[in-house]
């Protein structure tokens, strides 16, 4: 088995001028869940659409299980289970019969058949569903029959762009549930959303990508926590008197930045991000006259740090470097009508 | 590589999560696992859907209607049973040859706009099946109507006057040709234009009623012809088959491969057949005493389908479509040039196509008449013009197939528009200022009276010129093509 469930390497997808995809690496490890964020238009769903075989790449390397997405569809259709952002149900079409189709259309025949719709149902809990036409189903519901469809064929890796989008707070809370009973069965699943927040409750890891690229790969507690994207730290302070002094003091002060005033004190950025430096810095605080009454790391929502990262990307403050692997064989197919 | 596993005996899921309360559901078993899952979903959904349900009503309706009327009204007599079939044949040709197959045209269509298209070629249904299963469903449905109008056929039998076995293999034949328009539909459905998608079948089907109706009125003659006592109705008869099926084959072929991922090559093949094909014709004319306008008909529908689909298909080579050329050394390579997917490689191939069709034109035993000589090379030169016009443009187009058609109706459109305008001006020298338009000099030599020389080489002329530039333009891309071969030599596909 290889050593990834997802491995892109310096992947590019160019629709004529547009760059939708802009050299982008990342690995997805076996039975883990990656979340995919991005604004819309970043790529993530141009990006997903190639892992799926759905897409071609420009150029560089994409694998599921270390299968070439190009040059082994078929094998790899058989390893993803596939959610997209939008489709639409028939008509004239019960969610048993949409299920009983896509089951044949996956190859089970006969009893393994309906005991693996029954399997699918259960697991969804479509069962009272079963004689509804599918086009009369509520978002929440159509998520639900969309997720059995893609489990039918018992995937490895799902991959499920936008599930969340649309739906009320209990079809929320119950997709995210059926999420981490998958992560627990060892699925990988890969995500995208707009929901952070929920974002950061299943996943172990979260791919940010800004115009084509990635511009963060870590798990969601890094972000929450204000590690800064430079690699600093965060920190909100809170003092006695004026708050001006910290500022000030923050000046004559080598390591440390004052970021912005609060209301008592201010927020500032502590250079290099071992917890010993914080204490140190404290300390220096403390001595240097500050009568300091709150010194905590920074707890930020994602939503927070996906915009303070894209507030720094639109300054021109450096991302955090994401390693760029070595370069794999690539190809360059020519896409003119 | 790893390990895959097969659809079966994946590992039981977990219970439902939401802990709601479960219900026993009834397992389906209306249709039987062997059946394929396209046919299964489409018939689950065709059956159910109004327009079929108001087709067979009305249908079953009506003839019970016309057949009552007529056992109280006419009585028995040929006539009378002349009429009564006249009105079967009219009825089941409507709904078997213009209604059914304009069903097809939303076929793939809305499962494209819906997404859905996507969801089944993630599942192990190839696009041909996808698409074969749409045709199948409707051509079953239109099946179920042929089998509900023989009760008809039978009481209509005791009214006397009945050529059972021509108006049998008449109706066998409408039954026939229904499969034929709707394969010609269900494949235009996946195109994205809608003036290609619904304007073009929307004329047909009323270009069809028309001639349905004039059928119906000369219902006596047509069905004296399906009595196959003359050699010529027979050979009619077989190409009739013999060309629908290789058309509704095409008109298939076209929509699996626009439903089609990239990496699949679906070009290769149809060019290779094409050429079989028209290889059998060659053989056929060369050493068969054929008639000349059989003739022109054969290489027609053998070479013009060929063509339009290989000058139209979208340019997306992948290194694993190139990968069985480039296996098979130069050799490979140089066969790829005619048969990669795509329109450079489809011009080589359509021109090489065209020039083998007037080769073995020229080999038949018959001498053509001027006439054929300077129509042959006319139809090469409207079928190369939209080519050479589209190559301009080509990153700005977005759907070949439907620039291309359009190109093509306009310029037999302005052709016919620029004869009316001569005629109506009793002047034909105005033709010559349109003399460029491929169809031109045919009109030149038939409404002009020009000599053939002169028309034969006006149209090899600008024939020639058309060509040149398509085989230009297909030849600026060999760059990207080589580049694509490169890479696949370079690839070292997983173990």
């Amino acid at each position: 088995m290889s050593e990834h469930a997802i491995n892109v390497q310096n992947l590019y997808r160019y629709f004529g001028q547009l760059q939708a995809v802009n050299g982008i690496s990342f690995q997805i490890p076996h039975g883990s869940v990656c979340g995919f964020v991005g604004a819309n238009g970043a790529g993530k769903t141009t990006t997903m659409r190639i892992l799926a075989s759905l897409d071609y790449p420009t150029m560089g390397v994409a694998e599921i299980c270390g299968i070439n997405v190009v040059h082994h569809p078929e094998e790899v259709r058989r390893l993803i289970g596939w959610m997209p952002d939008h489709f639409g149900n028939y008509e004239h079409m019960t969610v048993l019969e949409y299920l009983d189709f896509y089951a044949r259309a996956f190859g089970y025949s006969g009893k393994e058949r309906k005991e693996r719709i029954a399997e699918v149902m259960d697991f969804t809990d479509l069962g009272p569903l079963a004689d509804r036409f599918s086009n009369k189903l509520s978002k929440g519901m159509t998520q639900r029959l969309c997720l059995g469809r893609a489990l039918l064929h018992d995937p490895q890796v799902l991959i499920m762009d936008e599930p969340a989008a649309g739906l009320d707070p209990k079809a929320r809370v119950e997709l995210k549930h059926l999420i981490r009973v998958l992560a627990q069965e060892g699925k990988t699943i890969f995500i995208s959303s707009h929901i952070l927040s929920e974002l950061g409750e299943m996943c172990d890891s979260l791919l940010f990508v800004n115009a084509g690229r990635i511009v963060h790969h870590g798990d969601s507690e890094s972000l929450k926590q204000g590690t800064d994207i430079d690699g600093g730290m965060l920190y909100d302070v809170q003092v006695l008197g004026d708050p001006q002094s910290l500022s000030d003091w923050c000046v004559t002060t080598p390591d440390i930045e004052f970021l912005e005033s609060r209301k008592h004190g201010g927020r500032v950025r502590i250079e290099a991000s071992d917890p010993e430096r914080a204490a140190e810095m404290l300390a220096k605080m403390i001595r240097g006259g500050l009568q300091v009454t709150d010194f905590h790391r920074e707890q930020r929502n994602l939503e927070d740090a996906f915009i303070d990262m894209l507030g720094r990307i639109d300054r021109g403050e450096t991302a955090q470097p994401v390693a760029t692997p070595k370069p794999l064989p690539a190809f360059t197919p020519p896409s003119s009508n | 590589m790893a390990e895959i596993n097969p659809a079966s005996s994946p590992p039981p899921l977990a219970a439902a999560p939401m802990g709601n309360a479960r219900k026993a559901v009834t397992p389906l078993s209306d249709f039987h696992d062997r059946l394929s899952p396209m046919l299964v979903k489409e018939l689950r959904q065709g059956l159910r859907a109004k327009t079929f349900v108001s087709v067979f009503l009305a249908l079953q309706g009506f003839l019970a209607f016309v057949l009552l009327t007529a056992a109280g009204g006419m009585g028995t007599g040929t006539s009378g049973g002349g009429t009564i079939s006249s009105i079967i044949f009219f009825f089941f040709s409507i709904a078997a040859l213009v209604i059914q197959p304009l069903r097809g045209i939303g076929a793939l269509h809305g499962e494209i706009k819906e997404n859905t298209i996507e969801l089944m070629v993630l599942t192990r249904l190839s696009s041909w099946r996808i698409v074969l299963g749409k045709w199948v469903s409707i051509y079953s449905q239109t099946a179920l109507l042929f089998i509900a109008i023989i009760p008809y056929l039978i009481l209509r039998y005791f009214f006397g006057g009945m050529q059972l076995f021509s108006e049998l293999l008449m109706m066998g034949t409408v039954f026939f040709l229904s499969g034929v328009f709707t394969a010609f539909t269900v494949g235009l459905s996946a195109v994205p234009s809608i003036l290609i998608r619904g304007l073009l079948p929307l004329v047909g089907g009323v270009v069809l009623i028309s001639f349905i109706w004039g059928l119906a009125a000369r219902f006596g003659d047509v069905s004296n012809a399906f009595s196959l006592e003359s050699a010529e109705s027979r050979w009619v008869l077989a190409i009739t088959y013999v060309a629908g099926s290789y058309l509704a084959w095409m008109a298939l072929g076209l929509g699996a491969s626009a439903i089609a991922p990239a990496a699949e090559n679906h070009s290769t093949i149809r060019r290779v057949i094409s050429l079989g094909c028209l290889l059998l014709v060659g053989l056929l004319i060369r050493f068969r005493s054929t008639d000349e306008t059989v003739m022109v008909l054969l290489l027609g529908m053998t070479v013009v389908p060929a063509v339009i689909l290989s000058l139209t298909e979208p340019f997306h080579l992948l290194p694993p479509v190139c990968a069985k050329f480039v296996k098979k050394g130069a050799a490979g390579v140089v066969a790829g040039r005619f048969l990669y997917p795509g329109w450079p490689s489809g011009t080589l191939f359509s021109i090489a196509l065209i020039a083998l069709a007037g080769l073995f034109f020229a080999l038949s035993k018959r001498v053509p008449s001027d006439d054929t000589g300077v129509f042959l090379i006319c139809t090469a030169g409207t079928l190369l013009f939209p080519a050479a016009l589209l190559g301009g443009f080509q990153r700005r187009i977005k759907n070949r197939f439907a620039a291309y058609v359009i190109a093509l109706v306009s310029t037999v459109l302005i052709t016919l528009v620029a004869v009316a305008i001569s005629s109506s001006m009793s002047s034909h020298d105005f033709l010559w200022a349109f003399c460029w338009v491929p169809p031109m000099p045919f009109f030149l030599r038939e409404v002009a009276n020009v000599p053939t020389t002169e028309a034969m080489t006006t149209g090899a002329f600008f024939t020639g010129i058309y060509a040149i530039a398509a085989l230009l333009f297909a030849i600026r891309q060999s760059g990207p093509i080589r580049q694509v071969e490169e890479q696949t030599r370079q690839y070292n596909p997983p173990s």
